[in-house]
């Protein structure tokens, strides 16, 4: 179960984050493998998470406290350089942090993990 | 296929994409850090130098292999005292800039710099030698991210004079 909220957590974030830093050679952002990518990747995730509860209360309730915390991180990573002052950022970087750390996961998480989790923790009954 | 062997395929999809994504991630945010503290991703070669009366004018070829827009928009240089490039102004908003050369994305540019060389020690060596130890310190700006940086050249050059 450790090893399961380390890789959801990473494949979440490391998913915002790729889209969120444009900058990157292998960036995903602005295509449609991208997008793809962006919402395949939670709800993934999310299922993989809801095949280790019985009670779907608890898989949904996993995968919203998952999905949150990937995207706290997300945000964190967005801002690390700034936090650790290795560049000198101008107050406009935080209008792109919100939006890419933290709006648009926020929307992706809402729908994509809690539908994965529910969708896998669904099949539990055909066990 | 049965709904066990299904979700253990799923695992197993999983397990390894878990394992490249934490390798990414740390690729990812060495590669981001590595760009704000310095450059950006810019590939910076020296061409050449050639002194005009005073002024000390350098050619770089910059390489911008990033998808972002990058501005050069100003800096130093250090002889034996420090000379600023002149027709800078640094940012503080984005419809107020004036870079000195722009670095689109996926391009090539070739950038002169010229730098007035104020102390006469330092024109006469560049004169008699006919080189010069330069370290220069330019000043990045990147307009999507509205953040600064610098990036650093160090060489003895030769100077046509």
């Amino acid at each position: 179960m450790i090893v399961k909220t380390i890789f959801s957590l990473s494949i979440i974030s490391i998913t915002f984050v790729l889209y969120g830093l444009h900058e990157m050679p292998w960036t995903i952002w602005g295509s449609a493998t991208g997008m793809f990518l962006l919402l395949l990747a939670p709800f993934f995730s999310g299922m993989i998470m809801g095949y280790s509860f019985e009670n779907p209360k608890w898989a949904l309730a996993y995968a919203i406290i998952i999905g949150f915390t990937a995207i706290g991180l997300n945000f964190l990573l967005f801002m690390l350089p700034q936090i650790m002052g290795v560049g000198d950022y101008h107050p406009g970087f935080m209008a792109d942090v919100w939006w890419y750390g933290y709006v648009l996961p926020f929307f992706i998480t809402i729908s994509c993990v809690p539908a994965g989790a529910m969708v896998a923790v669904s099949t539990n009954v055909y066990d | 296929m049965k709904i066990r062997g299904m979700k253990q395929v799923l695992h197993w999809i999983f397990l390894v994409v878990g394992v490249v994504s934490l390798i990414v991630m740390g690729i990812t945010m060495d590669t981001y850090l590595g760009y704000a503290e310095e450059g950006y991703g810019l590939d910076m070669s020296f061409d050449s130098a050639y002194l005009n009366d005073d002024w000390l004018v350098l050619k770089f070829y910059f390489e911008n292999p990033g998808s972002l827009d990058i501005e050069l928009v100003g800096g130093n240089l250090t002889l034996s005292e420090v000379y600023e490039i002149p027709e800078a102004e640094l940012p503080n908003h984005i419809a107020q800039e004036r870079p000195l050369s722009p670095l689109p994305a996926h391009e090539n540019v070739s950038v002169m710099i010229w730098i007035p060389i104020t102390n006469s020690a330092d024109l006469d060596s560049i004169r008699t030698t006919g080189q010069v130890d330069i370290d220069l310190d330019l000043l990045l700006f990147v307009p999507t991210r509205y953040m600064n940086t610098h990036i650093t050249f160090q060489a003895t050059v030769e100077v046509s004079v």
